[in-house]
Order: C-alpha cells, then sequence, then structure tokens
C-alpha cells in the first residue's frame, strides 16, 4: 500500500499541473451547473414536476467521463514506457501491480474530485429543500463505481502502447461498446440469449439502477469485476511486455474473472438481492406484488402505450416495469404508440395513452391506467385470473346518464369500470324482455320511474338464476323519485332478500362535511368486513341526500353492512317540516344509531349477489373521485361478478419532496451553479501555472 | 552483511532470446548468450562493447526488468527474478536514455524515489546526494528544464539515494560536454570505492580511466574479461613509422622472427605485435634501415585497450572461438 499511495501521489501532483486537467474540470463543472441551474428554476417555480434529485446532473457527468476518461488514462502507462521511466520505476523494489494500483488510485481519486465539486449541487437542494438523500447517495455510489471500471478500460489501453494516441482511441472504443452494448442488442435482430447477455454486459443498464436509487448486488459486482479483470490484465500486460508472464498469471486472471462470473450468475438469480435507498422504498413492490411475480409460472407481456407526449410517464413506467423485473424472469414489455400503431390500441379497448397493458400468451389481458401499486398489482391479478365482465345498465326509467360527464352524469365512474376491464352494455328490458345470457352483472342506477311489472319479472328471474344486481336509490327528494317508490322492485327486496330500503334521509351531523348546517352530505363511520370496503378507512367515502337500509335476512341469504354512519345520525322522515322550517331533529319515528348506507348480499343457495346503496350521488361526476368512493365503486362492480377486487394495499408514505427559494434566491443559486465552482477551479488552475512559471 | 565473501553482481550462463525463439535457434536471435561473470564489492567494471552488442541487454537482466531465457543473475545474493524485490532494494539503476518526469522539482522527484525505497531520512539523503552530483543549487528545478548533463546527474543521484551496494549505469556520460564527462567519471570513480559498479559504455578512454575492470561484449558473447593492470602492463607491440615504404614492407616485416602480427595502421606506420624480446626490435629497426624505407620513429607501445578491443573485435567477426582471458573475481562456473 505504501508503493501504492506514493506513485499516486506522484502522478496527482502530474496531474495537478497540466493545464488540461483544469481546462477539463472547469468545463464539466460549468455545463453539470448550467443543467442543474436550469432545473433549480423547475424546482422553484413548479414544484413536484420534476424529481428533486442529480440524476440529470449525474448523468451529464459520467457521459462527459465518457470521452475524458480516455483522456485523462491515456497518458498513465503509455507515457511511462514511452519516455522509459517505467524501466526506472520498475528498478525500484515496486510490484507491476502496485505500480498500476498506484496509477489507478491517482485517477480515481482525480475522478472522485471532480465528482465532490459537483457535490454543490445536492447541496443547495438539502439547505433550500428536502429531497430524499436515498438515490442522492446512491447516484453518487454508482458514479465512483462507474468512473473505476472507467479506468481500468482506460488503463488497460494505456498499458497496450507507447502511444497516447492509440491507446486514448483503443479505450475510448472499449468504453463506447460497452455503453451502446444495449442499442446494439436492441436494434439489431440478435437471439434472445445473445440479446440478454449483451443487456448484462451494457454498462448503461447497471448505471440507472444507482441513479435511480436503488442499489442491486449485481450492480456493484458488474463494476467491481470489470474493473478488477481490467486493472488484472493491465499488470499482465506490463509483465508480458517483459517477457515476465507466467502460468500462474494466467491462472490468476482465469480465476478471477471465474469468480466475478459466477457470482454474477449468483446474483441475476437472486433479484432479492437488492437495497431501495429511496425514503419510502418507492422501487420495491408491495410484499403481496412480489408474492405474485415470484410465482409467475407462465410469460406476462405488457405493452405499454404512451405517445410522444407522454414520454416522462413512459419513463417512469419503464422504471416500474424494470423494478417488477426484479423479482421475476417471465415479465417483458415494450412501448407502444398508439398514434403509430392505432388498430393495436383498439384491440385493448383503450381510452388514453399512458395505459400498461398486461397480457397473456393466451390473449387475455388486463390494464393498469395508473403506475400506482393498486394498478398494478390488481392488473397483474386479473392478467393471472381473467374474468369476462360484461355489465348492463337499465335504461328506460330517467337512470343516471351514463355517458354524461356533466355533474349529476356517471361517466366518470362507467369509464373507471371500463378501464377496469369491463365491458358496458345498456339494457332497456321492456323491448329486450329477458336478461340478456352474457351479462355478468345489471345495474340499476337512480330510476326515477317504476319499472313494469315484466321487467322486474324479468330481472327476479335473472336473479334467481344467480345473477347479480347493483341497486342504488337516493332518498326520495324529487317527484320522480317519489314515483319510482311505486314499483315492485322494493317489494321484491323486502321478500326476496329481506332488504328495506327506509324512506328516509340520512342526517349525520357528527360526519358531515365542513360548511354544512344539518349534514345531508356526509363521511361514512365505519366499514364492514369486505373485500369490497378493505383499506377504503384510509379515504373516506362521501355520500350526499342517501336513505338508510334495514335487514332481516331470510334464510340462505348472507349480507354484510358495508357502510354506516356514525351512532349521532338519524334517518329524518319528516321531510316537510325539514324544508319548510329548515331545521330538523330526531324523533320517534326516526330510525336512529348507526345506519347502513351500503350491503351486500349472497343468497347462499343460487350464488346470487346484490350490493345495495342507499346513495346514487356518491357516484355522479362531482363525488366519484373524491376520498374513497371509486374504489367503493370499482370493488363493489368487481365483487358482484366475483372478479379480484381493487383491493387496497399496503400505502407508502409519501413526502412532497420541493425547495423553497425565493425569486432573488434563485438567480443567486443559479450564478452559483453555473460560474462559481468553475470558476474557482480555473484560479487555482491559473495560480499553479504562475507559480509554476515562477520557479522555473 | 559479509560483502567481501560474496560477489555482489553474478551472472551464471545468462543467456537472453528474443520473439520467442525456441533452444538450439540460431545465434542470431539470441541477445546475450552464456553470460557468466562476477563482480566484487570495491570493483568498478566496464562493461565495453560495440553497438548492439548487448550490453542494455544485460543490465536489464541484471535489474530484473528483464527475466533471462535461461541462466540466472543475482544481485548481492538476490535471484532477479524469483527474488526480484530484495534484489532491487540492493540496486541503483541509470538507464540509458535519463527517464525523468519532466514536471516534477529535482528534489520532488528524489524524493518520491526515497518514499518509494523507504529511506527514513529522505530529505537528508537528498540533500547528501544532491550536494555528491553538484545540484544542490538546482534543487527546486523543474527537471524538464535542466541541460541534459544536470538530468543525466539527477538520474544518478536516483541511483545512489538509497547507498546501494550495487550501481548499473548504463551509458552514464553518453550526451554530455568534455567538462561534465570528466566530473561525472570523478564521481563514479569516488562512488565505486566502497560499491560495486557496472557501468556500460562503447567509449575506451572511460573504461581505461574509470574501470578497474573490463568485461568485453561482442556479439552478445564475453571476448574478454581482464583487469585493467593486466592489459596497461603488457607493452608488446610496436609503432613503426616510415617515410617511404614499399609494396613488400608488410611481408617483409611479418618475415621478422619473433614478429607475431601486422597491422597497417596508416599508408606510413605499421603496429607490430611482437614477443617482446629486445633483440626483436633492434632486428626491426635493422631491417628497415637494411631496406631504405626512411625510418621514421620506432617506439613500444604499452598494450592498450584499444588493441585489445580491436584484436577481439576481429576475432569475433571470424568464425573462430574466442579466447576468454583470466582474471579476478570470476564466477565459480567460469
Amino acid at each position: 500500500m505504501h508503493n501504492v499511495w506514493q506513485i499516486a501521489r506522484r502522478e496527482l501532483g502530474a496531474l495537478f499541473v497540466q493545464p488540461l486537467a483544469y481546462v477539463f474540470g472547469v468545463v464539466l463543472l460549468a455545463l453539470t451547473g448550467y443543467v442543474f441551474a436550469a432545473e433549480l428554476f423547475v424546482h422553484a417555480t413548479q414544484p413536484g414536476v420534476l424529481p428533486l434529485d442529480v440524476q440529470s446532473v449525474l448523468g451529464l457527468f459520467t457521459f462527459l467521463y465518457l470521452f475524458a476518461m480516455p483522456a485523462l488514462t491515456m497518458r498513465l502507462l503509455a507515457e511511462e514506457q514511452r519516455s522509459g521511466t517505467l524501466e526506472l520505476l520498475l528498478s525500484l523494489p515496486i510490484r507491476d501491480g502496485e505500480l498500476v494500483l498506484g496509477k489507478f488510485l491517482a485517477g480515481f481519486l482525480f475522478y472522485a474530485l471532480t465528482a465532490a465539486l459537483t457535490g454543490v449541487f445536492p447541496l443547495i437542494l438539502f439547505v433550500f429543500g428536502n429531497p430524499d438523500p436515498g438515490p442522492i447517495w446512491s447516484a453518487y455510489l454508482g458514479v465512483l463505481l462507474y468512473g473505476a471500471a472507467l479506468l481500468g478500460i482506460g488503463l488497460l489501453a494505456s498499458a497496450l502502447t507507447e502511444n497516447q494516441i492509440v491507446a486514448f482511441i483503443v479505450a475510448l472504443g472499449i468504453t463506447l461498446l460497452l455503453y451502446l452494448l444495449t442499442i446494439v442488442a436492441q436494434s439489431f435482430a440478435v437471439a434472445e440469449s445473445v440479446a440478454t447477455l449483451f443487456n448484462e454486459l451494457a454498462l448503461a443498464n447497471h448505471q440507472d439502477n444507482f441513479f435511480r436509487g436503488v442499489l442491486l448486488v449485481k450492480d456493484g459486482l458488474y463494476f467491481v469485476a470489470i474493473t478488477a479483470v481490467f486493472l488484472l490484465t493491465t499488470s499482465l500486460i506490463l509483465k508480458s511486455k517483459r517477457g515476465r508472464l507466467a502460468m500462474a498469471d494466467w491462472a490468476t486472471l482465469g480465476g478471477t474473472a471465474a469468480v466475478f462470473t459466477l457470482l454474477y450468475i449468483l446474483a441475476t438469480q437472486n433479484p432479492g438481492w437488492r437495497y431501495d435507498a429511496t425514503a419510502n422504498n418507492a422501487l420495491t413492490p408491495l410484499p403481496e406484488t412480489i408474492d405474485l411475480l415470484q410465482n409467475l409460472d407462465e410469460p406476462i407481456r405488457v405493452l405499454g402505450f404512451y405517445t410522444s407526449e407522454t414520454a416522462f410517464q413512459q419513463s417512469q413506467a419503464e422504471a416500474a416495469l424494470q423494478t417488477m423485473q426484479a423479482y421475476t424472469n417471465q415479465l417483458s414489455y415494450e412501448f407502444v404508440d398508439p398514434n403509430a400503431n392505432p388498430l393495436l390500441a383498439e384491440q385493448y379497448d383503450l381510452t388514453f395513452a399512458g395505459t400498461l397493458v398486461f397480457t397473456r400468451e393466451d390473449g387475455s389481458f388486463a390494464k393498469a391506467a395508473t403506475l400506482t401499486d393498486r394498478d398494478l398489482h390488481t392488473a397483474l391479478l386479473r392478467t393471472l385470473n381473467p374474468t369476462v365482465k360484461t355489465a348492463y345498465f337499465l335504461t328506460g326509467h330517467g337512470e343516471r346518464g351514463w355517458q354524461d360527464f356533466g355533474e349529476e352524469g356517471m361517466g366518470t365512474a362507467v369509464t373507471l369500470l371500463q378501464e377496469s376491464g369491463f365491458t358496458i352494455n345498456t339494457l332497456n328490458l321492456f323491448t329486450a324482455g329477458e336478461v340478456p345470457a352474457d351479462a355478468s352483472a345489471v345495474f340499476l342506477i337512480d330510476q326515477q320511474a317504476p319499472l313494469a311489472d315484466a321487467e322486474l319479472a324479468a330481472l327476479s328471474r335473472y336473479v334467481d338464476d344467480g345473477g347479480a344486481l347493483f341497486i342504488a336509490r337516493d332518498a326520495v327528494d324529487t317527484e320522480g323519485r317519489a314515483a319510482a317508490e311505486a314499483d315492485g322492485l322494493l317489494t321484491w327486496l323486502q321478500t326476496s332478500w329481506g332488504i328495506t330500503l327506509r324512506n328516509d334521509l340520512i342526517i349525520d351531523a357528527a360526519l358531515a362535511q365542513a360548511g354544512q348546517s344539518i349534514g345531508l352530505t356526509f363521511i361514512g363511520a365505519q366499514y364492514g368486513d369486505s373485500p369490497i370496503t378493505q383499506g377504503l378507512a384510509q379515504f373516506g367515502t362521501i355520500f350526499n341526500v342517501a336513505r338508510s337500509i334495514e335487514t332481516e335476512l331470510p334464510g340462505g341469504v348472507t349480507a354484510v353492512n358495508l357502510i354506516t354512519t356514525s351512532s349521532q345520525a338519524w334517518g329524518e322522515t319528516n321531510f316537510e317540516q325539514m324544508i319548510s322550517a329548515g331545521e330538523v331533529a330526531p324523533d320517534a319515528e326516526d330510525a336512529t344509531g348507526q345506519l347502513t348506507v351500503a350491503l351486500s348480499a349472497r343468497n347462499t343457495a343460487s350464488g346470487a349477489r346484490l350490493v345495495v346503496f342507499g346513495d346514487t350521488d356518491f357516484l355522479s361526476n362531482s363525488f366519484i373521485q373524491q376520498g374513497g368512493n371509486s374504489f367503493l365503486f370499482e370493488n363493489a362492480a368487481n365483487w358482484l361478478v366475483d372478479d379480484v377486487l381493487t383491493i387496497q394495499l399496503s400505502a407508502r408514505e409519501s413526502i412532497p419532496r420541493q425547495v423553497t427559494i425565493s425569486q432573488s434566491q434563485l438567480t443567486l443559486l443559479q450564478l452559483v451553479s453555473i460560474f462559481l465552482t468553475p470558476g474557482l477551479l480555473g484560479l487555482a488552475g491559473v495560480w499553479v501555472w504562475v507559480s509554476r512559471r515562477r520557479v522555473g | 552483511m559479509d560483502t567481501t565473501s560474496r560477489p555482489m553482481i553474478e551472472a551464471k550462463q545468462l543467456t537472453k532470446r528474443y520473439g520467442g525463439v525456441t533452444a538450439g535457434r540460431e545465434l542470431a536471435e539470441t541477445a546475450v548468450s552464456h553470460l557468466t561473470f562476477a563482480c566484487q564489492p570495491g570493483e568498478i567494471v566496464g562493461l565495453l562493447g560495440p553497438n548492439g552488442a548487448g550490453k542494455t541487454t544485460t543490465m536489464r537482466l541484471l535489474t530484473g526488468y528483464l527475466p533471462p531465457s535461461s541462466g540466472a543473475a543475482f544481485i548481492a545474493g538476490h535471484h532477479t527474478v524469483n527474488a526480484s524485490l530484495q534484489a532491487r532494494q540492493h540496486l541503483g539503476y541509470l538507464p540509458e536514455t535519463v527517464p525523468l518526469y519532466p514536471e516534477m522539482s529535482v528534489a520532488g522527484y528524489l524524493h518520491f524515489i526515497g518514499k518509494v525505497r523507504r529511506l527514513d531520512d529522505v530529505w537528508d539523503r537528498v540533500d547528501q546526494v544532491l550536494e555528491a552530483v553538484g545540484l544542490l543549487d538546482r534543487a527546486e528545478s523543474f527537471i524538464g528544464k535542466l541541460s541534459k548533463g544536470m538530468r543525466q546527474r539527477v538520474g544518478l543521484a536516483q541511483a545512489l539515494l538509497h547507498n546501494p551496494d550495487v550501481l548499473i549505469l548504463d551509458e552514464p556520460t553518453i550526451g554530455l560536454d568534455p567538462a561534465q564527462i570528466v566530473e561525472i567519471r570523478q564521481l563514479i570513480a569516488s562512488v565505486g570505492r566502497q560499491r560495486t559498479v557496472l557501468l556500460s559504455t562503447h567509449i575506451l578512454a572511460e573504461v581505461e580511466q574509470v574501470c578497474s575492470r573490463v568485461i568485453l561484449l561482442m556479439n552478445g558473447r564475453i571476448q574478454a574479461d581482464l583487469p585493467l593492470s593486466q592489459i596497461k602492463q603488457g607493452g608488446n607491440q610496436l609503432t613503426i613509422q616510415l617515410a617511404n615504404p614499399s609494396a613488400q614492407t608488410h611481408e617483409i616485416l611479418q618475415g621478422i622472427a619473433g614478429v607475431t602480427a601486422v597491422y597497417p595502421d596508416t599508408p606510413n606506420q605499421f603496429l607490430l605485435s611482437f614477443d617482446g624480446r629486445d633483440e626483436t626490435r633492434q632486428l626491426v629497426a635493422e631491417t628497415a634501415v637494411s631496406q631504405n624505407w626512411g625510418l621514421l620513429e620506432l617506439k613500444t607501445n604499452p598494450h592498450s585497450l584499444e588493441t585489445l578491443f580491436l584484436e577481439k573485435l576481429k576475432e569475433a567477426q571470424t568464425p573462430t572461438l574466442s579466447l576468454v582471458g583470466g582474471g579476478p573475481g570470476r564466477g565459480p562456473n567460469a
């Protein structure tokens, strides 16, 4: 180690008197500073648009070193050979290995110093904001490992020749080859196994994870292996040039390469050998998803539909998919531009770009509309357990418009069902006469007129046959709803299922939304033990002008009260007084205590399923996006057709990452980023130059 | 260490072939062949030979920079390949073109070498060697700005820094001006009193002035290995200068009893090797007079290195086996 350090020290001294080193440092810092300043502007003016990290800065840094490293390393050994100092050095008690390590250390320290100078950028983020430290330190760790590998390559090239230019070209050639292998693997029709090998060997593939904030054992091994094997080969080249290469040297090289290869293969087979450096484990799938991925026994191909306008989302999607890939070899993906390939988009009923479609070989598929853990998990589950889901929305009774995106419509809710894999149809029972045989579920939402007897008969036949029915009815607050009360549906519910929709209006003063005088709009207080409502408590569900439900279940019917009010609620029955006096109070006729707003029921004999809501407003476009209403509707619909539910998984904590800086601070910090550090380095260079001239 | 009992430099059947030549191939690809010699403490040995004789290869074999194809070399008893690091600790080496780092200062460079050699009192030693080579006033100068002679001295300082038992100097005075040459030769002579010095050169005068012994290397083989004293005491050579020699002069001189060889030097001057007897000299003078060659001068030369060199060179160019003269400190295998 003594000799290594002495050689490194001398080499560093030689580096720091070279004007080129300073010129390069200044250019490097100015360019990265410029990128940082531009990002800082976005951080300050549009918080949350860009991730608060140093990915782009270090991306540029490593890209520049792709070319700078061969220039830095070209002279390290070539010049010693050309001038003959190598012969002198090796007449000292120095081993070839020590010489190579010393040169490596010098180059590495120089590299690390330039990397440290970019530390001013994350420093600014930490002083003025709250970046996640994990991805920042992991990116710097990646930068250091990357530099070591490039140094190894450069040293080898420098040992091969006395000519610095040749050394530069050889080093750049090897580096670019490793860098571009992934493109070769993607662009050319190479065999799958060759493409895999290329991808494993590609430099860029191993850098990405460090930058995102996840440390993979195999990525670390890759860089360490490249460094070690190239350095070892370098010292063997020096030996062989003097005819001193022995059999044992070949054995050492072969052994080292073999050990690293084995370790690497072991690491690729253990994708769980990773450390997620992000504060909220954002780069690790939830345990439930990992379990699914690890048990995949057939290939899943993911098609990502993204346009050029959604390139940023596409990169996020790719990161999410790569994260999933870490736990399985069965998952592959490709990105498709729906504009360029509209037929394919149509095949999967895509309504908008930015969707991932998980497909199986048999053609079944499921979609994830967002990159949330929930959507990815559900899409995966549904792909594995495909269910044909055909929903019929009953029409002809003034129901809410299923394609209406106005305040009162439920276009949004229906779209959610479509994204969840439902095929949506409308059904006019009066003309059709029977519920179609392919119906998975029938939805009766907000009737404004009574059902005809024939319709009711058709519905009851359908349900008795094991059908599934979704009924949502509001409190009787309009003439139309009052008219609808006259149909036989309510009676059928009571007699066949023991479910009564009371003619009342729930007032929950305790959980009323802020700003209301009497509490007609309220939040669900308690959630029943059902997969439909699992995890909903953390989001809350909001209802408006709802009626309560009571049950007296006959044999063979089971039910779960999905959502109940607080114990301070009551079902007001005196509508006239409420409207005329504008004030309400519970009285003897009113049901009090915890009132049921929604329930699910099953007939164990026929297998028929029923979901009944005493509210329809929660489905309207103005309410569906509030709290967990959308989850509630989606889950209820999927429960009806016995599909996998979009269950809420364990949530991650999410901290908004942003900087807080004033306009004047921003300007100052931008100037500092672009000019201060490069300026100081430049001054140091001038000082060295002047002082050396003086000594002469 | 007992330095008197063991030779400090020892070469045993040292052979170096270049370019993956298999054993038994022609000598043409062999840089040096079966060198066997030994140098004792206090000896300054000149490795003399024409350009391309294998001097630099020999030195690189001795420093361990190159491994021998066969045979072995030892520095202070350490094998140059198997115990390379120990051998190098006893060794100071000045390669032919003094390789230095131009961007370093003289003192900084020597300090670096001292650190690698793990000297305890590096700065003191740097000052001592700088004084010895007369560069104390240029300690802070950058090497790149020194004259060739000064750089040569920096190289020598580097080789002397750790007080090595063995100094190997490859053409130490090449490219220096006459005054510098004298200085460096004096320096080598003074340091050589306590150490073993092997210096290579193709300058005969350098060997005569500095060395106590000479190894003559030609075509990769040792042609002679003699103490200098033995060469100088000889004196069995005559120079005869004639005003008007005839075409038969060479032949007639050759025919004189006691004259062993005749070399035409200039058209008017011949070098004669003879048996050293006074009668022979007398006979040469009488012949010159009787033949009316116009005898201008007849003198006895001391046995010079130059004649030895030329003789051996001539022998080496003819495919006869050369004789190796005896001398002190020869290897046990000789």
